[in-house]
């Protein structure tokens, strides 16, 4: 082999440099890159559900996480390459499509702390879950109705379920949350049914994250009533084999005005709360 | 006229005689592998008491050994075939299809892969049973790791083909002839397998753990296929576009890849002052130990063994054939295995990419001009694309009934950049162990190299035009190309032979 090693210096030299340029590039645009409103975005995870919040300055929150297929690509869709802690992880009920992301992050990216509604389910893969938890020394704490999250100006409210509230399904043990912040309200109702969503009160909110992946055991006319949603978010994979979302829910949303965004056809979709509400799809 | 290319036959020097006795056992090989198996074995009996009666003849009459010992090898390759599939056979999990078992014990011999919500691991298993199987589980949240001793119960299935693939072929060419489905399993002991195999898996598991906390998708994934060949938790879209592009071959550990690796190691090992001699010996041992640890999937065997052929070569002084090199791989794993040779689809790409270089690429080199350099070596790298892809081009076609069309583009395009990817992905896995951080910092130069390269297959794979589709019509095409380069290396022969003629 006869090429000249000094030639080969002076490129390794080149290259050495511009990636010092593109690191420090980097490295600013990242401090200036913080958001200055909330954010959530609304992953693609495919059949299943998953939220990640960002707060100004002040961390970030992960409400569910869909069946774990996809949730590495969707996370780093919308963080940075150093951007890579979740403080909180919240798990509305457990439910595989809800929780099996969690069981793909825990080892590489674990959190600070895991919030849950308190109610196992009885398969193998959530007893492994709770024991990596422990493992990893991650605290584990159970909400009720009532109870608040508070990130600066803004609060989660859990609506649902009671404190007494017992019952072997567990998509209406869900955890649902009213988010507010300054510029606008979200409500999020994990898969609970209307069987439980049609008794709960103060429900009118701006923006909808649509009951059990748009099955109509989540969604009626009632509630749509009670919550008046602008906006309606689906989180669903493309053709899956529960048929969501069902198309009387589909019907109801655009009745009351909402405008609809799926997963399934647009991928993440991101909601800003600053005083225009901003939503729009990620990718597109 | 016959006698002429029969005393051609008689008078080929020693290497030239070495290869066509390799040609000729493959021939043999192939050949047997389209007949049944009983007819097969029959056959091959016959054929080879033939060969032996005709040599002693010609040994006897003619002094003319050589020929026979041709027709020798040709049909102890037809014989080989038939051997090893009767004895595999006789020794698998054959006899134990349609029936439920309960309490066998097993230990697993492969890399477990971890799919969706499944598991999927070969497993051999021990007395009174024997043979491989594959074992499907949806016990996806269990540490399965090679080496372990299992006891499960289960009902042992025969491989059904499912959309045009073969399946039970393509588990047969590994000798496993039972697949068990969702079984109960229980894991009673760890490292029950070979140490060596033990300690580079989990080097291997662990070297993945770290790419994983370093790096995000797809990127991850990306590294850890051009890194360790390992491509089965790429994200299936990314797969469409890096065949669409034509860039597979890049993140599925090719000569290629292994040849960067070995460089960088020698160059290593003379960086830190070990002599020459000895650093040879600790790159063949270090490409053995690496060809372990990625699994020992065809291409990378066979660059492995050329590898080391490459190293040897240089020790003694004998100047590297690269032609006869590819045959040697091919005749050691065929001996392994003869079963590769029809149904390896990993074997057949990486054989035929290797013979195109061979002895196309004097051609594409002249025609693209190559020693005129430019930017990227655009040239050499478009010709290397060129003879790499030609052969291949009817077995893709085959079997995806597509080619890309914008391959040489994309692979001038990336090619330049992978072997940095490659440096600083392995440097930031290393510098990982001593702290997260800095191999994250570190990390970062990867992380745009290996984004780059994503968006350029990701674009150009998206264009409409990337690929031909041949539908229907790709067996035609598939025979007509074969027709196409057959009736071309007649043509070339036949001149060399004229030219020689005219010479004398």
């Amino acid at each position: 082999m006869s090429f000249s090693q000094s030639k080969n210096k002076n490129a390794l030299i080149i290259v050495g440099l511009i990636f010092l340029f593109a690191f420090d590039f980097f490295l600013w645009s990242f401090i200036f890159q913080t958001p200055k409103f909330v954010e959530a975005n609304f992953l693609d995870v495919g059949q299943g559900d998953a939220t990640l919040f960002k707060f100004p300055m002040s961390g970030q929150i992960l409400i569910d996480s869909g069946d774990g297929v996809k949730i590495k690509n969707a996370l780093a869709n919308v963080e940075g390459f150093f951007d890579r802690q979740i403080d909180v992880w919240v798990l509305t009920h457990a439910n595989l499509d809800h929780y099996g992301g969690f069981l793909r992050l825990i080892e590489t990216n674990p959190p600070r702390l895991f919030i849950y509604n308190g109610f196992d389910a009885d398969s193998q893969s959530f007893k492994e879950l709770k024991s990596k938890l422990e493992e990893s020394h991650i605290p584990v704490l159970v909400l009720k109705a009532g109870d608040k999250i508070k990130v600066g100006e803004n609060q989660f409210l859990v609506l649902w379920p009671k404190s007494n509230f017992e019952s072997k399904d567990l998509n209406d043990s869900g955890l649902i949350f009213k988010f507010q912040t300054l510029y606008g309200k979200m409500l999020m109702l994990a898969d609970v049914s209307t069987k439980i969503t049609n008794n709960l009160s103060d429900l009118k909110t701006d923006i909808l994250k649509v009951g059990h992946h748009g099955s109509k055991t989540a969604t009626n006319e009632k509630l749509l009533n009670l919550i008046q949603p602008k906006i309606a978010l689906i989180g669903v994979g493309l053709n899956n084999r529960f048929g969501h979302p069902h198309q009387e829910v589909i019907d109801l949303l655009t009745k009351i005005g909402s405008q609809i965004f799926r997963t399934d056809l647009l991928g993440t979709i991101k909601i800003v709360f600053d005083n225009q509400l901003e939503v729009y799809p990620l990718n597109h | 006229m016959l006698e002429k290319q029969f005393s051609k036959l008689l008078n080929l020097s020693v290497p030239e005689k070495f290869f066509l006795l390799i040609v000729l056992f493959l021939l043999g090989v192939f050949i047997s592998s389209f007949l049944p198996l009983n007819l097969g074995f029959y056959l091959g009996i016959i054929i080879l008491v033939f060969s032996f009666i005709f040599a002693f003849e010609e040994f006897l009459f003619k002094k003319r050994i050589i020929l026979a010992i041709y027709l020798i090898f040709f049909s102890l390759g037809f014989f080989y075939f038939q051997f090893y599939e009767f004895y595999q056979q006789k020794h698998s999990s054959l006899f134990l299809n349609g029936q439920p078992l309960s309490n066998v014990e097993a230990i697993i011999v492969s890399l477990p892969y971890y799919q969706e919500k499944t598991v999927e691991f070969e497993a051999k298993l021990l007395p009174p049973y024997q043979g491989k199987i594959l074992i499907k589980t949806n016990q996806y949240f269990k540490n399965f790791q090679y080496g372990d001793k299992i006891i499960f119960s289960g009902k042992f299935e025969e491989p059904k083909s499912f959309n045009d693939f073969d399946y039970k072929s393509y588990l047969a060419k590994s000798n496993i002839y039972s697949i068990v489905k969702y079984p109960d399993i229980e894991i009673q002991n760890h490292h029950q397998g070979f140490w060596l195999k033990d300690l580079l898996y989990q080097l291997r598991i662990s070297f993945q753990k770290q790419i994983d906390k370093i790096f995000k998708e797809p990127q991850s994934s990306f590294l850890n296929g051009l890194l360790l060949g390992d491509k089965r938790n790429l994200d299936k879209n990314l797969e469409t576009m890096l065949q669409r592009t034509g860039t597979m071959h890049l993140i599925a550990l090719s000569g290629f890849n292994i040849t960067i690796i070995t460089a960088a190691v020698f160059s290593f090992l003379l960086s830190l002052g070990i002599v020459r001699p000895k650093a040879f010996w600790l790159v063949v041992i270090f490409v053995l130990g690496f060809v372990i640890l990625t699994g020992a999937s065809a291409s990378v065997v066979r660059a492995g063994i050329m590898g080391i052929v490459f190293i040897l070569s240089q020790k003694i002084g004998k100047p590297y054939q690269i032609r006869n090199a590819l045959f040697f791989a091919a005749f050691i794993m065929i001996l392994l295995n003869p079963k590769i040779l029809r149904f390896d689809f990993g074997f057949q790409l990486s054989f035929a990419a290797t013979l195109g270089l061979v002895y196309l690429s004097p051609f594409f080199n002249h025609l693209f001009k190559v020693e005129k350099g430019g930017l990227f070596k655009w040239r050499e790298v478009i010709a290397t694309t060129f003879s790499a892809q030609t052969f291949v081009l009817p077995i893709l076609i085959l079997r995806f009934g597509y080619i890309s069309i914008i391959s040489p583009i994309t692979n001038v395009l990336i090619i330049s950049l992978i072997p940095y990817t490659m440096l600083l992905g392995f440097i930031a896995v290393l510098l990982s162990y001593l702290s997260l951080w800095l191999g994250i910092i570190f990390g970062f130069a990867a992380h745009l190299l290996l984004s780059l390269e994503i968006k350029i297959i990701n674009l150009f794979g998206s264009f409409k035009l990337a690929v031909l589709n041949f539908g229907k019509y790709s067996e035609l095409v598939f025979w007509l190309l074969l027709l196409v380069f057959i009736s071309y290396f007649v043509y070339k022969q036949k001149r060399k032979y004229e030219f020689l003629s005219i010479k004398k």
